[in-house]
């Protein structure tokens, strides 16, 4: 019923609202709704709703999948999406990553997937944190729980050294400059190439069962390509790789899942294309410096495609444009962009010093509406993004 | 114009003992006002790895957290950093960087930690957060469990109202020019003007 009525009111799909008041009611009812069912959890900093999405696409081949589509991932969305798939015997949720070990407690997940973890300044707990506590709740864990951890991210791989079985994925690491210092010593890694080490403790590189080589997956049970996946940008490829990995767990072949995972066209909206009087617009959401380097990485290699940035001036992402100076903008160096939206000021200030001319404009979809016709890649802060999810018509 | 021997040199100092909270974006303002300038500029990173090598200015600091102790450990074990510093280069410390710069900082436990000593500061943990533009050059503020932003530089906010100015926990001299400024006349300054002769005790 609050579902209902929260989404009458216009607050929301009415997810979290439903949960809400599921767990003021019954603070034992995500223990409830989990129960006898096999549940996969995803957690990271960056891509976690893309591989949920994947993942819940592939475990679906096997029959019904809870997922928390759209991103609710504390307890109150997992609350909600568990009781609108009741007869599923399987789910595929992503978590939080302040809340791993109360969620992880609460639903006894036959899987973890653990993806990588880095600084985001507008949270409220650092990634340090978030490491340790991690940490804490993989020597918590059932024995009869599984971790897929990427073996790549010295942090992840720090924080996994707790769990009793551990299926290692070569994730790669979007953002290293998080990974430079050992967690567990503090002293600085050794990296060599992708390989890293620590004189101090000795934690180094697992070696990874499940990689990804010229866009083909490889793991214990075979290799499938991740050519037919329709979401653009070098980290889907690495979204698909955990997600294969993770469904074998659930008697997924590689080639079912990489099927199912071929199906989706966008998540909650990324990656959509939208047409605005002949300017095709697909939505980028970016909130830290991964998820900024990967955007602007993307970019790069998409000469063709007119550029504009749009950040709003409130919420967390807007408050805080600093990320976009770890971002290596200079990539872009000679293009042209616009920026719309209260922050435009400071990201014009961020592509003058990178060298890209830049035209502000009143608001972001005039700045949408000034590009030529073709191909335009507009980059959003979370509330921007919403905006024009909402405004836009597919 | 400021006449200059050689690239000016500005070294950002272990950014990977802090929180990034774009500092290095300081670096960037800074090289590309002083090229705007005519200043030839030669920017460097050092990671934990590396000892500090020489540089007319140093920019350190980001948001305070557990690792700070490591990086007044590694600042201090640098004898060029010292030199540099005594010789009359520019730090511009922000948040654990001017921390570690004073006599004694607190870590995120509350535990206490000896700084540098090159500023006559003590810095202590708060318990409130500082709303709405800051104007004074100083630290940054945590509560008891959260790490909450609170910047040092004239013109910026984070309290209500806060939203139509610059957010504070962009770089610093991407929002006050005036510091630029400053960072590089204290650069230049040992460069350009014979430094003042020392006062010896029996100096007539």
């Amino acid at each position: 019923m609050a579902r209902g009525l929260s989404r009458k009111l216009g607050k929301g799909s009415g997810g979290v609202i439903g949960g809400n008041v599921a767990l003021r009611l019954h603070p034992g009812v995500l223990k409830a709704l989990a129960a006898g069912r096999e549940v996969a959890l995803v957690s990271a900093t960056n891509g976690k709703s893309t591989t949920t999405q994947f993942l819940a696409a592939a475990m679906a081949s096997k029959g019904p999948t809870a997922h928390n589509r759209g991103g609710s991932n504390m307890a109150n969305g997992l609350v909600a999406a568990l009781d609108a798939a009741r007869e599923a015997p399987r789910a595929a949720l992503e978590v939080d990553e302040a809340y791993l070990g109360p969620i992880t407690a609460a639903v006894a997940p036959r899987s973890i997937t653990l993806m990588n973890l880095s600084h985001e300044f507008t949270r409220g707990v650092s990634y340090k944190r978030e490491a340790r506590h991690w940490r804490e709740t993989m020597g918590r864990l059932d024995p009869g729980c599984t971790v897929v951890a990427n073996a790549d991210d010295p942090v992840v791989a720090w924080t996994v050294q707790p769990a009793p079985n551990v299926v290692w994925v070569a994730g790669g690491l979007l953002w290293k400059e998080d990974a430079l210092v050992c967690r567990g010593c503090l002293r600085p890694l050794v990296w060599e190439a992708d390989d890293y080490r620590c004189d101090g403790c000795g934690l180094a590189r697992p070696e990874p069962t499940w990689r990804l080589a010229s866009g083909v997956i490889h793991g214990p049970r075979g290799s499938v390509a991740t050519d037919a996946i329709r979401l653009p940008g070098r980290a889907n490829p690495v979204n698909a790789l955990f997600a294969v990995a993770t469904a074998a767990l659930y008697g997924v072949e590689p080639a079912a899942a990489m099927t199912a995972i071929a199906g989706i066209r966008d998540v909650d909206g990324r990656y959509r294309v939208y047409d605005v009087g002949g300017r095709l617009v697909q939505l980028h959401m970016v909130k830290n410096s991964a998820s900024w380097s990967e955007s602007v990485e993307l970019f790069a290699s998409d000469r063709q495609a007119a550029l504009v940035f749009a950040v709003d001036g409130f919420g967390l992402t807007g408050r805080d444009t600093a990320t976009i100076w770890d971002a290596p903008v200079e990539l872009l160096a000679g293009r042209r962009a616009l920026a719309g939206g209260e922050r435009r000021n400071d990201i014009a200030a961020r592509l003058e010093v990178a060298g890209v001319e830049t035209v502000i404009a009143a608001d972001y979809l005039e700045a949408i509406r000034a590009c030529p016709p073709g191909p335009v890649h507009v980059v959003c802060n979370y509330s921007a993004f919403n905006y024009l999810k909402r405004v836009l018509v597919p | 114009m400021i006449a200059c021997d050689g690239p000016l040199l500005i070294v950002s100092a272990y950014p990977d003992l802090t929180l990034p909270q774009a500092d290095d974006g300081n670096v960037l303002v800074l090289a590309h006002r002083a090229r705007l300038r005519g200043i030839d500029v030669e920017a460097r990173t050092a990671h934990c790895r590396d000892a500090l090598p020489p540089a007319d200015i140093y920019v350190t600091g980001g948001l305070e957290d557990e690792d700070q102790g490591e990086l007044a450990r590694w600042l201090a074990s640098s004898a060029e950093f010292r030199r540099a510093v005594e010789a009359g280069a520019a730090v511009l410390g922000v948040n654990s960087g001017y921390q570690v710069l004073g006599e004694r900082f607190a870590l995120p436990d509350g535990s206490l930690r000896d700084g540098l000593g090159l500023l006559d500061v003590r810095t202590h943990r708060g318990h409130t957060w500082i709303d709405g533009p800051v104007v004074t050059v100083t630290s940054y503020i945590g509560n008891t469990g959260a790490y909450k932003p609170f910047d040092s530089y004239v013109l910026g906010g984070n309290g209500p109202g806060a939203d139509a100015i610059p957010a504070l926990s962009n770089p610093l001299l991407a929002a006050c020019g005036a510091l630029v400024l400053l960072s590089a006349w204290v650069a230049l300054r040992r460069r350009t003007v014979r430094p003042p002769r020392r006062l010896k005790e029996n100096d007539e």
